[in-house]
């Protein structure tokens, strides 16, 4: 059994829809404030890309942590996660990816959606990632 | 009593268990920067670890009434200082002193952090002949600590990465904490990312990239012991001994 659980903060009321691997997985009705998105995963591969899409979103949409089998990556890493935890794609009014760019980050302010690239074993993925986030980020605060 | 977090318990479990044989295997190509420890072809002898082993028992109790840094991640656990900074102030006062300067941010290089630590007077706070005899035969520029640790049964350090700047200074050598298991079995074990269980040996001397996340779990039924230093390495050989070690590690795996 893996799973996957997305913690955000909301700022408006709005729906988000979870892609697995290019697939539909989920949908969920976020309200203003704490949410958790959790995702089960069934099929997986070497790599693997999660993707939580915010189409409704007019205003922000913060991250706060990110849990593999109730093991927190905010828990592990402290502050250091907000610097380098996922991809942020923003999207134009016009439909078009990356109008606006990228970036690393937690944050999302309008219509956007989160990637998570994930390799398999997960539990492996986890520590990688922590490990990662420190390479990335300690030396600079 | 060891103190129980559920949540850091389950990632030092977690980390236990980790797979990183092919990690391992990336090491015999990787620069010694990326490695995760380096057991050093040198030895400090038996006769005089044995000493050094009576002298930490003695000083278990001192031990226990120190506070440790940061508790909650090394339950069990605590620390005593043979050598350091002098301020005239007492023991633990220059201890945290040292700690702070140690972890500062704004340290760029080990020139930087010699600088600021010639300012200091050093001394021997626990006289131990033994030691001090063989880590004045260590190679190495200058020395700036020493640290006795002991982990008791079922003592603990969670899964998490030392914030001393020294590792930062590594280039493509490796330059960590020195570090000395004096007594422990097999299960007072030590893991570290990207190699897992490190195969330790009482007395032998070992770098510890601890700039890589790591933790500990003494699951013997003893105290776990060790001595670990710390020094400027800028010296042909320490960079020799780095680069003979290597080969010699290497060909255990």
């Amino acid at each position: 059994m893996h799973k996957l659980t997305i913690k955000i903060d909301a700022s408006t009321q709005q729906d988000s829809t979870v892609i697995w691997n290019g697939t539909f997985h989920s949908s969920h009705k976020i309200n203003i404030g704490h949410n958790t998105i959790p995702v089960s995963i069934k099929n997986w591969q070497d790599v693997n890309d999660l993707r939580i899409y915010f189409l409704q979103n007019t205003a922000s949409i913060r991250i706060t942590d990110v849990l593999y089998n109730n093991m927190s990556i905010a828990d592990a890493t402290g502050q250091l996660h907000r610097y380098n935890l996922m991809q942020i794609n923003f999207i134009s009014q016009k439909g078009q990816d990356n109008d606006y760019g990228t970036a690393l980050g937690t944050s999302i302010d309008g219509l956007g959606y989160l990637s998570l690239k994930l390799t398999y074993p997960f539990n492996k993925w986890f520590f990688k990632k922590w490990q990662e986030i420190i390479e990335v980020t300690y030396d600079k605060v | 009593m060891i103190k129980y977090n559920p949540q850091h318990d389950l990632l030092l479990e977690e980390f236990k268990n980790i797979n990183w044989h092919e990690e391992r295997q990336q090491l015999k190509t990787s620069p010694l920067n990326k490695f995760p420890f380096l057991p050093l072809d040198i030895k400090i002898p038996t006769a005089d670890r044995k000493i050094i082993f009576e002298q930490l028992k003695e000083q278990n109790k001192k031990m226990n009434e120190i506070p440790l840094f940061g508790p909650d991640y090394q339950p069990g656990a605590n620390k005593i200082w043979f050598y350091g900074m002098r301020t005239g102030t007492d023991w633990i006062k220059d201890y945290k002193e040292w700690y702070k300067i140690s972890s500062d941010t704004d340290i760029q290089d080990i020139d930087h952090l010699d600088r600021i630590m010639s300012k200091y007077d050093y001394e021997w706070k626990i006289e131990c002949p033994e030691l001090k005899t063989f880590i004045d035969s260590f190679p190495k520029k200058k020395l700036y600590s020493v640290e006795g640790g002991n982990y008791q049964p079922d003592g603990k350090a969670y899964v998490h990465h030392d914030r001393e700047k020294f590792n930062r200074v590594s280039g493509d050598l490796l330059y960590g904490r020195i570090y000395i298991p004096i007594e422990w079995e097999d299960s007072a074990s030590l893991y570290w990312y990207g190699f897992g269980k490190v195969p330790i040996e009482s007395g032998r001397v070992y770098v510890l990239n601890t700039r890589q996340i790591h933790g500990s779990h003494n699951q013997s039924t003893e105290h776990r012991y060790a001595v670990h230093f710390a020094i400027n390495p800028k010296t042909n050989k320490f960079e020799d001994l780095l680069k003979s070690s290597k080969q010699n590690f290497l060909k255990t795996f």
